[in-house]
């Protein structure tokens, strides 16, 4: 971690009203949020100006109106850009090169001496896996290679800003999980790590905090439970395993809390819930005071995926 | 004071990275060929029954070097200097680099310039040589004419590759109506081409030889201007046009680049 990370007060990022514009076709919207460490997702469907914020982000866009300031500095000076990591989504590098001559090459682009360069990219190499397989052409790479080389040039310089754009891709189950583990790591040291992701899945338990944009503009910025509790209105869907599955629903039928049960297969009960909390104290009550076996219970809709479809349904309303 | 040396050692990277992978390049081989080929016509002219530098010049150096192989290596290299990045996508590797950006495009001009420098003088001195005695007296007099022409083309291709998505096409479609056409149009409207110049510096380097256009009316088209003119206004376009492209790549958003 760059020692610059303490020297700053205030968030590492800070998009203060910002808007652009693309001719008369608006890019994003009178933005303004902020990024501390963490991992944050930013999420949303095509068109919803993640590309463009991840742009003005790293200094290749200018914004129309508003500024973004990367550790106090202007986002499109070179100041910045020492304290910003990038992994584009793009597939392209220097092909003729090796993995470990392209990660140095980039580190050398920062301004490192030699024996920083040497040792930085073996570090960068090392923490996504490919210490041993580096030395291979980059147009004889496999895509997750490719995408892990992508990602340690992006962290050769220590920047205490990484900005990953579709990450995942091309990575198989195995490297999905170490590379959750390696951007974990990254948030632990105290760097702000922003993920721009269409697998939500994997967003429910790897993002600290959630963005989500649509239409240019930031719908929802919170953690899952927060952005969850903003649509307390909508009923919560439940599914509980029980052994006395009928006798559970004869009791919870006559609820005011309970919206619907569905009963699923022979143990297995699908409820939609409103004003959950309550729902749930008088849950655990019942359970106390009868017999009633409850094995399993979980919320199937406090996912990321769900969640966008509550904001993105909200915001069409708009 | 901290950050200049980094700049300067991302800097001095950035120059080798650039000379090589355009060295190693489809570029390089165009430029061999095209050499080669030169050379051949060079080679076939030099069994004339009389070879003199003037005829040398007029029906080889200016014709073949001046007015095609000077160009083809500032659009080669030139035109690739940026437009190459821009191509292969891998121009967001430098736009996220830690560089002002006016100082990422001197840098890349700086080595393109080097090379289209380079190609220039060895090509024209290759060429001299294997023309024989003529050519010994025509290398030096050339010379300082094809250096600020190569030049000039290099820094007008280097600035079209990075304003235009396919500049090598732009330069090479530049090249062709502007400084074929336009450049061997009768009048001042060929003043526009850079190969005028040249040419204008050559004469005037050549008094002795009386090298210009052939014949009486071509002559008084010709409308030349004197050496000195003809060398300040390429080093005058050398400098602005690198400047220019030096504040539109600052100001420029890629929108390509990923």
């Amino acid at each position: 971690m760059s020692a610059s990370l303490n020297a700053v007060d205030g968030p590492l990022v800070e998009f203060r009203s910002v808007t652009k514009w693309y001719g008369a076709v608006i890019g994003v919207n009178d933005v303004s949020v902020a990024l501390q460490s963490g991992i944050t997702g930013l999420l949303g469907p095509n068109g919803a100006g993640k590309t463009t914020l991840i742009k003005l982000l790293t200094g290749q866009l200018r914004p129309s109106l508003g500024e973004i300031r990367v550790c106090g500095q202007p986002a499109h000076s070179a100041r910045a850009r020492r304290h910003i990591g990038y992994c584009p989504d793009a597939d392209a590098f220097y092909e003729e090169m090796s993995g470990r001559q392209f990660v140095r090459t980039m580190a050398r682009l920062h301004g490192m001496s030699s024996a920083e360069v040497q040792d930085r990219t073996e570090q960068a190499l090392s923490e996504v896996g490919m210490s041993d397989r580096a030395d291979r052409t980059l147009r004889g790479c496999s895509k997750g290679m490719r995408q892990r080389i992508k990602l340690a040039q992006a962290l050769v310089h220590h920047p205490d800003v990484l900005i990953v754009d579709e990450p995942l891709n091309g990575i198989d189950p195995v490297g999905r999980r170490e590379l959750m583990d390696l951007f974990r790591r990254c948030a632990a040291r105290g760097q702000a790590v922003l993920i721009s992701s269409h697998i939500l899945d994997e967003m429910d338990e790897l993002a600290d905090r959630i963005v989500f944009m649509g239409r240019g503009r930031i719908l929802a910025v919170g953690s899952l439970p927060d952005i969850r509790a903003m649509f307390a209105g909508q009923p919560l869907q439940i599914r509980i395993a029980c052994r006395q599955q009928r006798e559970l629903a004869t009791q919870l039928i006559g609820w005011e809390h309970v919206a619907r049960i569905e009963l699923a297969g022979t143990n297995e009960l699908l409820l939609q819930v409103i004003r959950p909390e309550e729902f749930f104290a008088r849950l655990a009550v019942l359970v106390v005071e009868t017999s009633f076996d409850i094995t399993h219970m979980e919320s199937t809709d406090a996912t990321t995926e769900a969640t966008f479809q509550y904001v993105m349904s909200a915001a069409a309303r708009f | 004071m901290n950050s200049l040396i980094p700049q300067f050692v991302a800097s001095r990277h950035l120059f080798a990275l650039t000379m090589r992978r355009q060295l190693l390049s489809r570029q390089t081989l165009a430029c061999v060929a095209l050499s080669a080929l030169c050379a051949l016509i060079v080679l076939a002219w030099s069994r004339h029954s009389d070879p003199t530098s003037k005829k040398l010049a007029e029906q080889v150096l200016v014709p073949t070097f001046v007015a095609f192989l000077m160009p083809i290596f500032a659009i080669c290299y030139g035109a690739s200097g940026i437009g190459g990045e821009r191509e292969d996508q891998t121009l967001i590797y430098l736009l996220i680099a830690p560089l002002p950006r006016s100082l990422t495009y001197f840098v890349k001009g700086a080595a393109s310039l080097s090379l289209v420098g380079g190609w220039t003088a060895g090509t024209l001195f290759v060429l001299c040589k294997l023309a024989g005695k003529p050519g010994d007296e025509l290398f030096r007099l050339f010379l300082p004419a094809a250096l600020l022409g190569a030049l000039a083309y290099g820094c007008l291709f280097l600035l079209l590759g990075a304003v235009f998505r396919h500049g090598t096409i732009i330069s090479l479609v530049y090249w062709f109506f502007l400084e074929v056409l336009f450049g061997n149009l009768p009048g001042i409207i060929k003043r526009v081409s850079v190969a005028f110049y040249v040419r204008c510096m050559v004469h005037d380097a050549a008094g002795d030889m009386n090298l210009g256009p052939p014949g009486r009316v071509a002559r008084e088209m010709f409308l030349p201007v004197s050496g000195s003119t003809a060398m300040i206004t390429l080093c005058t376009a050398t400098i602005c046009l690198l400047i220019a492209g030096m504040v539109l790549f600052d100001l420029r958003e890629y929108r390509d680049a990923s």
